[in-house]
């Protein structure tokens, strides 16, 4: 038996008490789209802990962090800055949107926007680039799990078998289980990484050099430009103080609005549970350390690997480690890329059931589950399409989705926090954010580079965005004062008995409630 | 009532902070490898003592919030909708054991 072999069974281990996880949760949940969208609103605080956690770090930490360090040295800490700084205004705006998911059945965010800015047009558009956003994402989680694949059984498993198995698994309980499945096998996959993480974080750096401080002090001696930020591009020269700045920006905001952390905030059992998330949060990203001293390990090898994001499975073989960690390594790293990838599937369906078809066709309960399970698929299926393509450019389309999703933060912003806002100033202000965003990629992307002080094109959406929604709602009608409360003082506004019967998002949302 | 404002204040200060000293121009004064701190580069521990003393500040500001809601006066609305808030969950757990 080769040792590969041996590989092949521990990873087939992992993936059947996965997948034993992920259907077993499944028979816990109502058979209702709340049960299958938001698993019937209970997750209490272990779950939703790993659940934020895993979700947050796919494959791009496990696979693309340690491949910065390794690659781009200094500039891979804006990961570690941005985590702390995305979450904390969640404390305030996540019992908010939990409050208002409560009271009107909210499971989406475009939902919320919508209850309080009234157009069919806004939800598509929030459906359209949700969408839009998600396929790379879910494409690179998929290619993340065949690389590390292909590289532990030698190449016998190439690439597009790898991801194929692993996403066929994840399909499979996603599909009959919805949410409930993706909180429990994340739990299961959250404690399995922070393990396998520190482990070999500390491990390595040992093994290769004597120690931590060891390591860093041969890297000041050799390439001391590993370790000042901003670092490096990938292309090996200096980084930009812009570049750097802005892309801790654009991801603390965008990690606020992705839609399947967003949607998060209306699976929580209670405000209590979602408030201890928050805090306990940046304890998790405190587990990037050793991803980045996995990636410092790889610096002063002699050989490299064929692409800077291999350096973790690279080394991994490299060392001759006993054949159980190089197991658990890698169904640590498969659980990184799954334990997005699967969130990812069941947001994107439920994206576009919820927002691009919903407001237009009136479906029945059963027929919107069946149609969200057929959406998995072709969400699926699109985005290995693209995960073939092994020179498709990534991260740039990752980085245009972070550009477009923090285009959600002021939209989401207003309807919580400003009665002054008006339907035609958000749509307006996402429009022109959107578009700006886009833009300036694309004249990058064919070779015009025209981004003043190297900014990120999502942080130049915003300064276009914000003037364009204050300014068009400053212009039109404001909105009726009982509907705006409503939205500004969730709980006040119960508290004093007052009806919510007039307020325009209403005739919608009592369709969406407790049909169970 | 007041002190729980100062803390809310505190925690955005704190954040607000935390941005301007990981960005440019804030980390530019930080931003060398010497000394090592654990065996880590200075600025890399820099960040990672932002983001862990972050978690102390929002377990400070979710203690003062918590001891807010529980023994604000009895009128005080943000009370009564604690209560509210309360009582969904002990619902939600029931409905979930059946």
């Amino acid at each position: 038996m080769e040792r590969w072999h041996l590989i092949a069974t521990l990873i087939l281990i992992y993936l059947a008490v996965t997948l034993g996880i992920g259907l077993m949760a499944g028979r816990r949940a109502s058979r209702s789209v709340t049960g299958y969208v938001a698993g019937d609103r209970r997750f209490g605080l272990l779950v939703m802990y790993f659940v934020t956690g895993a979700t947050v770090f796919s494959a791009f930490a496990f696979l693309g962090g340690p491949g910065w360090a390794y690659s781009r040295g200094a500039a891979a800490f804006y990961i570690l800055s941005y985590g702390a700084l995305g979450i904390a205004p969640w404390y305030f705006i996540g019992p908010r949107a939990a409050a208002l998911g409560r009271r009107f059945g909210y499971v989406t965010q475009a939902q919320l926007l919508v209850g309080r800015f009234p157009s069919r047009f806004l939800s598509a558009l929030m459906a359209a680039l949700s969408v839009a956003a998600f396929v790379p994402y879910v494409t690179l989680q998929m290619q993340g799990a065949g690389i590390v694949i292909e590289a532990v059984t030698d190449g016998h498993v190439p690439l597009a078998a790898g991801a194929a198995i692993a996403y066929g698994i994840v399909a499979l309980y996603v599909l009959t289980s919805g949410v409930a499945a993706v909180g429990w096998t994340n739990t299961f996959q959250g404690i399995f990484m922070v393990a396998i993480t520190w482990s070999l974080g500390i491990y390595l750096p040992f093994r290769l050099y004597g120690g931590v401080g060891e390591m860093f002090g041969r890297i000041l001696a050799e390439r001391p430009e590993m370790l000042s930020v901003p670092g490096l591009t990938a292309a090996g020269d200096p980084w930009s103080w812009g570049g750097y700045s802005s892309a801790i920006l654009v991801s603390a905001i965008g990690l606020m609005m992705w839609p399947h952390l967003f949607m998060k905030a209306f699976t929580a059992r209670d405000d209590r549970t979602l408030r201890r998330t928050v805090v306990l949060f940046p304890t998790f990203q405190l587990f990037l350390i050793p991803v980045f001293l996995i990636g410092f390990a790889g610096v002063l090898l002699p050989e490299s690997p064929p692409n800077a994001d291999f350096i973790l499975p690279f080394l991994i073989l490299r060392s001759e480690l006993p054949v159980l960690v190089v197991g658990l390594f890698c169904a640590g790293a498969l659980s990184a890329s799954m334990s997005t990838g699967d969130a990812l599937l069941h947001a994107a369906a439920s994206v576009t059931v919820e927002d691009g078809i919903g407001p237009f066709r009136r479906l029945s309960d059963a027929a919107q589950r069946r149609l969200m399970q057929v959406l998995v698929l072709v969400v699926g299926v699109v985005a290995y399409w693209f995960a073939l393509d092994e020179d498709s450019s990534l991260v740039v389309l990752l980085l245009t989705a972070y550009g477009i999703i923090c285009q959600f933060a002021p939209p989401i912003c207003a309807a919580l926090f400003w009665r002054r806002a008006t339907t035609q100033g958000i749509v307006a202000g996402l429009v022109a954010g959107s578009a700006t965003a886009v833009f300036f990629f694309t004249t990058g992307y064919l070779g015009m580079e025209l981004r003043p002080l190297d900014l990120h094109e999502g942080v130049l959406g915003l300064m276009v965005h914000i003037p364009v929604l204050v300014g068009v709602s400053l212009a039109t009608r404001p909105q009726d004062r009982n509907h705006t409360e409503a939205f500004l003082n969730p709980r006040g506004s119960r508290a004093t008995g007052e009806s919510s019967g007039g307020t325009p998002g209403s005739e919608r949302i009592a369709r969406e409630t407790q049909r169970g | 009532m007041k002190r729980v404002k100062l803390v809310r204040a505190a925690a955005t200060i704190y954040f607000v902070l935390f941005l301007i000293f990981v960005t440019w121009p804030g980390f530019v004064p930080f931003n060398r490898p010497l000394p090592l701190v654990l065996g880590l580069p200075f600025n890399m521990a820099v960040i990672a003592l932002w983001v862990g003393f972050g978690a102390v500040v929002l377990f400070v500001l979710d203690r003062s919030e918590e001891r807010n809601r529980a023994g604000g006066p009895a009128g005080d609305a943000r009370s009564r909708s604690g209560r509210d808030s309360r009582n969904e969950g002990a619902t939600c757990r029931n409905g979930g054991t059946t």
